[in-house]
């Protein structure tokens, strides 16, 4: 094999099942009675992974929390040793796994670009050498030799990026961490790997963006509890997994949540318009004016408030969708589609109850009527907690009959 | 191979090199006397110990200063590795994980970032000898060589402390509680003659009170240190390390099963 790639065959790894009896602590050692070992209680974590990515290669992994990848990555990171198969990995390798992995917050940005590169496998000298380039990178400025606790959230990932991506190992290990920073830097990022790749860097690329991996890489493998149940063009793969995702929402409703009649006369129903596991659920969806008054009509231009009660018991915080579709075509795209994660909010999680309330300025719509969907959904869109899929009557009333999607305020001036 | 190995090494240097500036130079960052602060818990342990042990409860120790400085100060290092070390993996997840890093730098790193205490404050201790009038000698040679006894000793120590505190989560808690309780069983302001003669051989198994003797014979007696005792310290420390990094890397698997 060439310098730098990774090559798995059969690679397997077994993990200990977790033993309620295995004493934990000093106290429980000592206190509970001694009993002769047991045969630990093992399990696959990962099996028959057969898995080459070459030099210059970008392959993406895809699978739901739990399903081996992180695993994967390890093992391939050589941090745990496989169990069965073999697994052979050429040149250094690298990892953008943790970016601030190693920093240290009364330091200034050049002394923890040191520090990360050293880390991340270079020798010091080698490490002083790449640093004038980091800098450049890492777009901090002066703030260089200011130190870290002074930063925001943003400039400390741009450092830590900014530095693994220096180290230039032959096989990089990628996760998650391509969606640091704004636009601009994610565009440099890009192009930082693609050159990094023309120079045949091999990568693997954990992620539970789809559109990445459609983006960047090569092929796609997708896991789920620990087999490898698909591999090929990242677009047949991710869309095959999407496609598996769904269904998954769809098999776990419950079918035991009693129907509720919405405002504007639309009966919830789970199965037909209400899908999701209900561990979270939106208890009730107000639709009102600026005055805070119920309505399920709004003039063209108007603002329109949503109150959104939900209840929890789980201790993710939930991603909050909503949209809007004409109410006479159930198929047609949707006029507005909304969330929290694109607009950067995270709902607080705080419990038992939340409320959140969604305030739109003005509907510039043609008037008619539309439906209102809104859904909450675990991290990384993997299922719907409690979706409610166009159960919203809303109806836009104006004076003239607009063709098309948009209904701004408009003049025509003559002359 | 040899220049990979070579490399290797040579990476792992650097990569300690670098941490333990971090954590000496993170540690004292933000304090204005900055390394003063390395100097003064130490030396308000020694007024202490002076006005209780000199004046209030004569032990009839020579120079007691020197002679209760050495041991705080050797006590000092150890203690404060093992306080760092045992967290080193438990408390470093993201770097347990990072391929291509050498977790076994990190108990080290401990190790020696505390020795630079001792070293600022060994020309302090030099200084109190020669003010309580003992002069210095030849003898001086061996200090490397027992405090690389210590040093292997410590780091023993550091790698099967934090390797026990993954399987066991409160070893964190309880080692504090040892240390403490090994301070006052170690002749650290008081001196092994103090102890009942039935009862010294016991107080003589603990390794430290080789070490700290050690120290003791060099600086204040000015006479070489025993070699069969230091001996016996470090080839049971030796067994104990090989030991101790096998059971480390065993137990940073079992950590990255459970993370």
């Amino acid at each position: 094999m060439t310098e730098g790639g990774i090559c798995a065959q059969g690679v397997g790894k077994q993990f200990r099942r977790y033993d309620p009896h295995r004493p934990r602590s000093l106290r429980r050692l000592l206190t509970q009675a001694p009993r002769l070992p047991r045969r630990a209680d093992k399990f696959w974590a990962l099996q028959d992974i057969d898995l080459t990515v070459a030099p210059g290669e970008m392959v993406g992994v895809v699978g739901r929390n739990g399903s081996g990848k992180s695993t994967l990555l390890r093992l391939v990171g050589g941090v745990l040793r496989p169990d069965a198969g073999a697994l052979e990995i050429s040149g250094r390798i690298g990892g953008l796994l943790d970016l601030n992995v190693g920093m240290h917050e009364e330091l200034s940005g050049r002394d923890n670009a040191l520090i990360g590169s050293v880390i991340a496998g270079l020798t010091r000298r080698e490490a002083e050498r790449r640093l004038p380039q980091i800098i450049e990178f890492s777009q901090l400025g002066e703030h260089i030799d200011a130190p870290v606790r002074t930063y925001s959230s943003g400039m400390k990932l741009r450092l830590g990026f900014a530095t693994a991506i220096h180290a230039e190992p032959d096989v990089l290990l990628i996760d998650e961490v391509l969606s640091v920073g704004d636009m601009a830097f994610q565009a440099r990022c890009y192009e930082r790997i693609r050159k990094l790749r023309e120079r045949g860097m091999a990568i693997l690329l954990v992620t539970h963006d789809m559109s990445q991996v459609e983006k960047l890489c090569d092929r796609a493998v997708w896991l789920d509890r620990g087999t490898m149940v698909a591999e090929g063009e990242p677009e047949a793969v991710t869309l095959e997994y999407t496609a598996k995702m769904h269904a998954r929402t769809m098999d776990s409703t419950p079918t035991n949540v009693p129907t509720r009649r919405l405002p504007g006369g639309i009966e919830l129903k789970a199965g037909e318009n209400r899908f999701g596991s209900q561990e979270y659920t939106i208890d009730r969806l107000r639709l009102t004016d600026r005055d805070e008054v119920e309505q399920v009509q709004v003039r063209v231009g108007d603002p329109l408030l949503l109150h959104i009660e939900m209840s929890a018991d789980s201790s993710e915080v939930p991603i909050v969708g909503v949209s809007l579709t004409l109410a006479d075509d159930p198929d047609a795209t949707a006029v507005l589609d909304l969330n929290t994660q694109v607009d950067e909010v995270a709902p607080p999680n705080n419990g038992e109850r939340g409320k959140l309330r969604l305030e739109i300025d003005r509907l510039d719509l043609p008037p008619g009527d539309y439906l209102l969907s809104i859904g909450l959904y675990a991290p990384n869109w993997e299922y719907a907690y409690d979706f409610h899929w166009r159960s919203y009557l809303l109806t836009i009333s104006g004076q003239h009959q607009v063709a098309g999607v948009l209904n701004p305020p408009r003049r025509w001036v003559f002359g | 191979m040899t220049d990979n190995r070579r490399e290797r090494l040579h990476h792992w240097r650097d990569v300690i090199a670098l941490l333990v500036a971090r954590d000496f130079r993170g540690r004292y960052q933000k304090a204005r006397i900055g390394m003063v602060w390395a100097l003064a818990s130490p030396l308000l342990f020694l007024i202490v110990f002076y006005f209780l042990f000199g004046q209030v409860l004569d032990l009839g120790i020579e120079n007691y200063a020197s002679f209760a400085f050495t041991g705080i100060l050797v006590w000092n290092w150890t203690q404060s590795s093992l306080m760092s070390a045992v967290t080193s993996m438990s408390g470093n997840p993201g770097l347990v994980a990072q391929p291509g890093f050498p977790l076994a730098t990190l108990p080290v790193v401990s190790v020696a970032a505390s020795l630079l205490n001792l070293l600022i404050a060994l020309p302090l201790l030099v200084i109190l000898t020669l003010v309580e009038g003992i002069d210095p000698t030849v003898t001086y040679l061996a200090l490397p060589l027992v405090i690389a006894v210590q040093f292997v000793f410590t780091l023993a120590l550091s790698f099967l402390i934090a390797a026990l505190n993954v399987a066991l989560r409160d070893v964190e808690q309880i080692l504090p509680i040892l240390l403490q309780l090994g301070y006052y069983v170690t002749p650290i302001f008081y001196s092994l003659s103090n102890v009942p003669d039935a009862l010294q051989p016991y107080f003589a198994l603990n390794p430290m009170v080789t070490v700290i003797t050690a120290y003791r014979d060099i600086l204040l007696d000015g006479s070489w240190p025993d070699p069969l005792a230091l001996g016996l310290v470090l080839a049971g420390s030796a067994i104990v390390l090989w030991l101790g990094q096998i059971y480390f890397q065993r137990a940073r698997q079992s950590f990255l099963e459970e993370l």
